[in-house]
């Protein structure tokens, strides 16, 4: 993808192991073609908040299941793990309906807007068990000395086990900031212009109906996974301990 | 967590499984449409969705801002690229529950026949029959009757054509005179001679001479229905109300390109585009593809491949009159109101005049739809001797099926189509074809019987 990304036209078409020259052109006519700058604008917010609504709503739905006894946890557990044998597709008409209900009977706008793009999937199941395996994996004898010194749960979650928990909240976040950076039917679903649209829709603007310019694709591609690649080679650690702690290794 | 793009197919799948089933539970309302000639559209703003991008998108704002600026109904229209085909269909499928449509937008026939069961479009021929807003009796004749026909269910228009394209066999004719042949292939014996020849002797100019082919094999509904109509048969009755897949002349297809991909000199396409990219650099005779492609090959083939002298052709037919298979999404007018109705239909109207429909086929070498467009352009047919080639096939264009499963049978075909070219037994894997083709068929009449 990288080589192809600075090739000429001719030399993709050759399948060139190589590029004559680099065709730094190629991510200048990508970008400017495509109008990456206000996709990876939308792209940016709309993974950002979608990965601090799920840090947020994962952690708080992962502590009591992990930390706290109460009838039915386990129960509860059980049918947001059995959420996600459901196809995401499936869910999508459901969404949809909520969105427009939601966009008719409240004052804010929700079609055309960051909700419709974010909302929906704050709430992952798959972050709810990791960080709840990790939380539970914790000694409980830090709960006692932190009720010792006076710590009620909120006191206990945000200030002892959230900073104990750096790895498994970079993994979620991680994947959360994947999931999202490549969405594209639910983006086309909820909106209706570019101003609200991510990178995904500018790098299918290259793949027509009728052909493809596969050099100024490849470097729309290059150009969309960029973040992606920054983004796991900032926390790579920590994602993979992150992983090994929750128990997911192979 | 959002959609991964891979997952979009299944999603597909898994939403029409939804909607059917709610189809089936609300039975197709068509409410009557009111005397279109009292309907004022003065002042109307209108969605558009549409499936274009680059160029093609940039010349089709161009005409609607034209067409904004010079209607004297001040009607707005506002076009918005929603995605590729299936993200259109995605889009307004669930925006049907929702309530969430556009007033006008882009669907293949069968994608228009889903939404004209779910009673989500308006029928056009009150429109087109209007005295104050419809088409002239010479403006109807005007058009290709063909395509008109094809837009219309039980008779009734439920679509209407902006364009129109065709599949064709890219020929590199340079290749082919090296070869001893002045001509692209008459028969399917020529052809399959050509393609065994390819295989034997590269083009001179080739830019990998170990890798040299006659034809690849796309993997698609539509180039197996192109090849079965050049074996004289076709995909459903003429009535439309059962599916043929299980014929001789479907056998008779499928065993000709089988036997040519078993002598090694056809192979199935392994990548998107991928006969497009070969067929530029000389490493394939043939390439059979939609017209709409002839600018892509053009610039692949001059601006990146090697440079040869190329051409379009029909494939060969068994009747000796030439068959091609003509295709082309439509334009379907949602259920609004009448006067968003009304103002979806004269802009309609306004992109196939003549004149529209000449400017449209510079921007996107679609065909016209209208004969007489052909008077405009003249000097573009001089320029684009290909698509001149082409153009000149109108008249043989036959089409696909245009029931509303006929998605789903796609599907089905092409799964067929792998199978058959992998060793599967023909007999049984076609029989079964044809009962499960046509088990969509009876779906959709137990839903319409509902209905009643």
């Amino acid at each position: 993808m990288l080589l192809a990304s600075f090739m000429t036209r001719g030399e993709t078409l050759r399948r060139a192991l190589w590029p004559q020259r680099l065709q730094w052109g190629n991510y200048a006519d990508a970008w400017r073609e495509a109008d990456f700058g206000l996709y990876f604008k939308n792209s940016l917010i709309i993974a950002g908040l979608q990965v601090g609504g799920t840090l947020l709503f994962s952690v708080l739905a992962a502590y009591p299941l992990a930390r706290m006894r109460f009838r039915g946890r386990e129960l509860v557990f059980g049918c947001i793990l059995a959420t996600l044998m459901i196809p995401e597709s499936v869910t999508m008409v459901p969404n949809f309906l909520t969105i427009t209900w939601l966009h008719r009977s409240t004052p804010f706008a929700w079609l055309n807007s960051w909700p419709a793009l974010t909302v929906p999937f704050m709430v992952s199941a798959f972050s709810i068990f990791l960080l709840r395996q990790f939380m539970r994996s914790q000694p409980s004898e830090l709960w006692d000395a932190a009720r010792i010194d006076g710590a009620g749960h909120v006191r206990f979650l945000f200030q002892i086990l959230l900073p104990l928990c750096r790895a498994p909240l970079l993994t979620v976040g991680m994947f959360t900031f994947i999931g999202s950076w490549n969405a594209l039917a639910w983006p086309l679903l909820v909106t209706n212009t570019p101003d609200w649209r991510p990178i995904s829709v500018g790098l299918q603007q290259f793949v027509s109906e009728a052909g493809a310019e596969i050099h100024l694709q490849m470097a729309g591609a290059c150009i969309a996974t960029m973040p992606v690649l920054v983004a796991y080679f900032l926390i790579q650690r920590e994602f993979t301990e992150g992983i090994s702690a929750s128990g997911l290794k192979g | 967590m959002a959609f991964p793009h891979l997952s979009i197919r299944l999603g597909l799948v898994a939403l029409v499984a939804v909607l059917g089933g709610a189809c089936t539970d609300s039975p197709p309302e068509q409410r009557a449409t009111p005397d279109v000639d009292q309907v004022d559209p003065s002042g109307q703003s209108i969605v558009f969705w549409y499936q274009h991008t680059r160029e093609r998108e940039a010349g089709l704002q161009e005409m609607i801002a034209d067409f904004n600026r010079t209607n004297e109904y001040r009607i707005t229209v506002r076009g918005e690229y929603a995605g590729d085909y299936d993200n259109v269909y995605n889009k307004m499928i669930v925006g049907l529950q929702g309530g969430t449509v556009p007033d006008l937008l882009v669907a293949y026939q069968n994608q228009a026949r889903a939404y004209y069961a779910a009673a989500g479009i308006v029928p056009l021929d009150p429109y087109i029959e209007s005295a104050r807003w419809g088409l002239s009796a010479a403006s109807r004749a005007d058009f290709y009757p063909a395509f008109l026909r094809q837009d219309q269910v039980d008779g009734v228009q439920i679509c209407f054509p902006p364009n129109r394209s065709m599949e064709v066999l890219y020929c590199n004719l340079d290749w082919l005179a090296e070869l001893g042949y002045d001509h692209p292939p008459r028969t399917w014996d020529e052809f399959a001679q050509m393609c065994r020849e390819a295989r034997r002797r590269p083009f001179s100019r080739s830019a990998n001479k170990s890798r040299s082919l006659g034809f690849l094999l796309d993997i698609d509904a539509s180039r197996l229905a192109s090849l079965v109509f050049g074996h004289g048969g076709d995909l459903v009755t003429p009535a439309q109300d059962a599916y043929t897949l299980d014929t001789p002349q479907m056998r008779a297809a499928l065993s000709f390109i089988g036997q040519l991909v078993r002598e090694g000199c056809v192979e199935q396409l392994g990548e998107q585009y991928g006969d497009q990219r070969e067929f530029s650099v000389g490493q394939v005779l043939f390439a059979l593809r939609s017209s709409s492609s002839l600018p892509f090959f053009a610039s692949a083939i001059h601006h990146g491949g090697i440079g040869f002298q190329w051409d379009v052709a029909p494939l060969p037919s068994v009747t000796g009159t030439p068959v091609v298979n003509v295709y082309g999404a439509s334009l379907v007018v949602a259920r609004t109101t009448p006067e968003r109705q009304l103002a979806a239909w004269l802009f309609i109207k306004w992109f196939t005049e003549p004149e529209q429909q000449a400017r449209w086929v510079r921007v996107s070498n679609y065909f016209p739809v209208r004969r007489s467009a052909a008077a405009a352009l003249a000097d573009y047919l001089a320029e684009n001797p290909q698509f001149r080639s082409a153009y000149r096939l109108l008249e043989y264009g036959h089409s696909e099926p245009s029931l509303a499963g006929y998605q789903q049978v796609r599907r089905m075909m092409q799964e067929a189509m792998v199978g058959i070219l992998e060793g599967d037994d023909i007999d049984r894997t076609l029989a079964r074809l044809q009962r499960r083709a046509n088990s969509t068929l009876e779906d959709e009449y137990r839903r319409a019987a509902r209905a009643e």
